[in-house]
């Protein structure tokens, strides 16, 4: 593959929540194919550490909306970036690059693998998005007003009634993240990438990128396990 | 329950299910029902004055549905080399007696089976190395099983994959996963391959699990 030399230095660390149309068991996360045979998903974040070049990133909040007609890696996705309204010209310009895939070494991150799927784009949507999230207690609500709605919360277990509380750790591997909290969402899209699915997979991470590839924080749950 | 124990075991567990085994999520089973092998090492442990470190011991289980829906059929193999009061102290905790009920795998397994197949004393080769999630075991007429990590579809790397459980587990708080393959004969006959491989350590006293942080974390530094 040819590659563009990348010449921008960036840092992208958000506070992230997702939510797709799988089980809570979602394929994708094992190397696995999806429960349904196809994928949809809406991941919102907040950046809370961020800059490109001399832009910086840090405060605004993006979404990215994907369609896949059947398996991630079979290709032909749709996709729709939404960009924090607040962002200014040389904000909106850098987020749009980042969360496109562009700028950075070649499938070092998740936008860049699924930018590298997607064959359809639509346009980019500059919005207020309203994101209340809570990596820890496995909560979040959304709203883009006229596009996305969107809640998350704990998996509660059948057995005990109790929250059911378990996260994936990739020590090494991972395009995306190193430790991932798991939920359950529920999900409405309108507009140019309709979707709705409800009370399965959702994933509160921190996505840490530069353009190299991830940044290896040491996961937030420093207090696990508790006593 | 006055007896004080510990039961600090390096253990390795091939079922029947997929990798995303739905019982870690609190989901069902892969195919409707679940059959499972344990085999594990002591690596410290104790029965009250009976010390059991050092040897090894594994837990067949068969269940015609859901782990939940019981019906479920068991065996417990014990290390030959264990002596009388040290098979009693094994097969005690891997039975689920003497703990706070349900507090720890075994007590929850054995709540949902209704057959218990006589215990069996017999050597058992394992070789595990739970960091690069691998394991081989031999029970000479019983049992044989090995497992690896999973290799990544798209580009032939080992997949490294692991699931956290800071609070709630009666099993485990750290747990590598893999791929396995198992053969059993005898009362617990089963066949699985290319199925879920977890890899763990397994840490209970009387109480519960002991909330000590999994050496398989170290990766993720102090």
């Amino acid at each position: 593959m040819e590659t563009a030399r990348i010449t921008a230095q960036w840092e992208f660390k958000s506070h992230s929540y997702d939510n797709c149309n799988c089980s809570v068991s979602c394929g994708c996360q094992f190397n696995e194919p999806t429960t349904h045979g196809n994928c949809h998903f809406a991941y919102v974040g907040t950046i809370v550490k961020g800059h490109f070049n001399d832009t910086p990133l840090t405060g605004l909040n993006w979404a990215l909306i994907c369609k896949f007609p059947g398996e991630i890696a079979d290709g032909n996705g749709r996709r729709q970036i939404v960009i924090d309204e607040r962002a200014n010209e040389a904000q909106r310009k850098a987020l749009e690059t980042i969360i496109s895939g562009n700028e950075c070494r070649p499938l070092s991150n998740h936008f860049s693998v699924f930018g590298s799927l997607c064959t359809e784009f639509c346009e980019t949507l500059f919005l207020p998005i309203n994101l209340e999230l809570d990596l820890d207690g496995r909560t979040a609500k959304v709203d883009i007003p006229g596009i996305v709605k969107s809640k998350g919360r704990p998996i509660i277990n059948e057995f005990t009634g109790e929250q059911f509380h378990i996260a994936l750790a990739r020590p090494a591997g991972s395009f995306e993240f190193t430790y991932g909290e798991i939920g359950r969402g529920t999900t409405e899209v309108t507009g140019d990438l309709a979707m709705a699915h409800e009370d399965s997979w959702a994933l509160f991470c921190i996505h840490h990128y530069n353009q190299d590839g991830l940044i290896r924080h040491k996961p937030w749950a420093t207090r696990w396990p508790d006593a | 329950m006055s007896d004080r124990w510990l039961f600090k075991s390096e253990t390795y567990d091939n079922c029947n299910c997929a990798i995303n085994c739905g019982c870690q999520f609190n989901l069902p089973s892969t195919h409707g029902f679940c059959q499972s092998a344990f085999i594990g090492r002591v690596v410290e442990g104790h029965f009250n004055d009976t010390k059991i470190s050092g040897l090894n011991w594994a837990g067949l289980f068969k269940w015609p549905g859901e782990i939940a829906d019981g019906d479920g059929k068991r065996q417990i193999i014990i290390d030959e080399r264990a002596d009388a009061s040290q098979r009693k102290a094994l097969e005690t905790i891997i039975s689920g007696k003497a703990c706070k009920p349900l507090s720890n795998l075994f007590s929850v397994f054995a709540s949902t089976c209704t057959e218990f197949c006589e215990t069996l004393f017999l050597p058992i080769d394992l070789e595990a190395d739970l960091d690069a999630r691998t394991a081989r075991v031999e029970i000479p007429g019983v049992l044989r099983s090995k497992a690896s990590p999973k290799i990544n579809e798209f580009n032939g790397e080992p997949f490294h994959i692991a699931i956290a459980r800071s609070r709630g587990s009666f099993e485990f708080t750290y747990a590598e996963i893999g791929l396995g393959e198992t053969q059993v004969t005898g009362d617990m006959a089963m066949s699985y391959e290319q199925s879920w491989a977890h890899f763990c350590i397994h840490h209970f006293d009387q109480d519960g699990l002991v909330r000590e942080r999994s050496r398989l974390t170290a990766w993720l530094g102090p």
